[in-house]
């Protein structure tokens, strides 16, 4: 238990120091500022975007699993864009 | 029970497909606005000096924004009305939009000539390099778009759809709003910044 506080500790200590003395893209210090500042927005953004895709696929699947089964969303989602497959056959299903 | 299983399921196969498919689209297009992103901010004058008198068409293209805008909107009407069995007025919304889609690549392709005949090329440098491989990227896009939204029309005109089975309309119509909703991105980006 000590030895897991002590690496904790190491590795709260290390995350506060070490990143003072990094940037997003390291080949970039030798580049102009404009460039570097480029270079930077750039990771930035591309480090954002597989994050956002994912969470785009990973939302949509879970509102078309969970969300329609919902009340109140479920009936909204009927209406709108994410309508499920087929009313017809899902009311038939329900019946059931 | 397989069937009762296939029924029961909210996100068909065509629905789990398109949506890969766009994570994949976002990502080739993150690229390419990373790349833009490197260029605009690495060069302190924009357009670089070397293409200082070239001017990128704003208001012509503003107004092909709003065109490929109202084709989002007609496509989105072409799906609501199959939801509701009506298969003349899914085959009219279907022209409406090709042919949006069809003005959006006209005018675009004319500005190219005009852009061109000015001197900005594909190896006239960065600038010319980035904008004819961003814009060209999403030209390619919408021209598949319409290609498959003629796919589309051409089974509706066969009657394959109806309100019970109209998956090849939805599919259609996400792949439609991505091309549409990743326009204005792109015209802020490359056009007015």
């Amino acid at each position: 238990m000590h030895r897991f506080f002590f690496w904790t500790i190491l590795l709260i200590f290390v995350m506060l120091v070490v990143p003072t003395y990094l940037e997003a893209c390291p080949a970039c210090k030798t580049l102009d500022e404009p460039i570097a500042k480029g270079f930077n927005w750039s990771v930035l953004f591309l480090m954002a975007m597989p994050f956002t895709v994912f969470c785009l696929i990973g939302g949509t699947i879970f509102l078309q699993w969970h969300g329609y089964r919902l009340s109140i969303i479920g009936s909204r989602l009927k209406k709108g864009f994410l309508r499920p497959r087929n009313d017809n056959q899902q009311r038939s299903v329900d019946n059931e | 029970m397989m069937a009762q299983i296939h029924e029961r399921s909210p996100l068909s196969n065509a629905r789990l497909g398109i949506l890969i498919l766009l994570g994949a689209e976002i990502m080739l297009f993150s690229g390419l606005i990373g790349t833009f992103l490197v260029f605009r901010m690495g060069n302190v004058t924009w357009p670089p000096p070397s293409h200082i008198g070239i001017e990128l068409p704003r208001a012509v293209t503003g107004i092909n924004t709003v065109l490929l805008l109202l084709s989002g909107y007609t496509m989105f009407q072409a799906r609501r009305a199959i939801q509701n069995n009506g298969i003349k007025q899914l085959r009219n919304w279907l022209l409406v939009t090709g042919g949006l889609g069809i003005l959006f690549l006209g005018v675009q392709g004319s500005e190219w000539v005009q852009l061109i005949r000015n001197g900005l090329t594909l190896q006239s440098g960065v600038y010319g390099g980035i904008f004819y491989v961003l814009i060209g990227c999403h030209a390619v896009h919408v021209l598949s778009a319409v290609i498959w939204l003629f796919i589309v029309f051409g089974m509706a005109l066969a009657g394959r759809f109806s309100a019970e089975h109209y998956i090849g309309v939805d599919t259609c119509t996400i792949y439609w709003i991505f091309v549409v909703a990743l326009w204005p991105i792109l015209y802020v980006l490359v056009y007015l910044s």
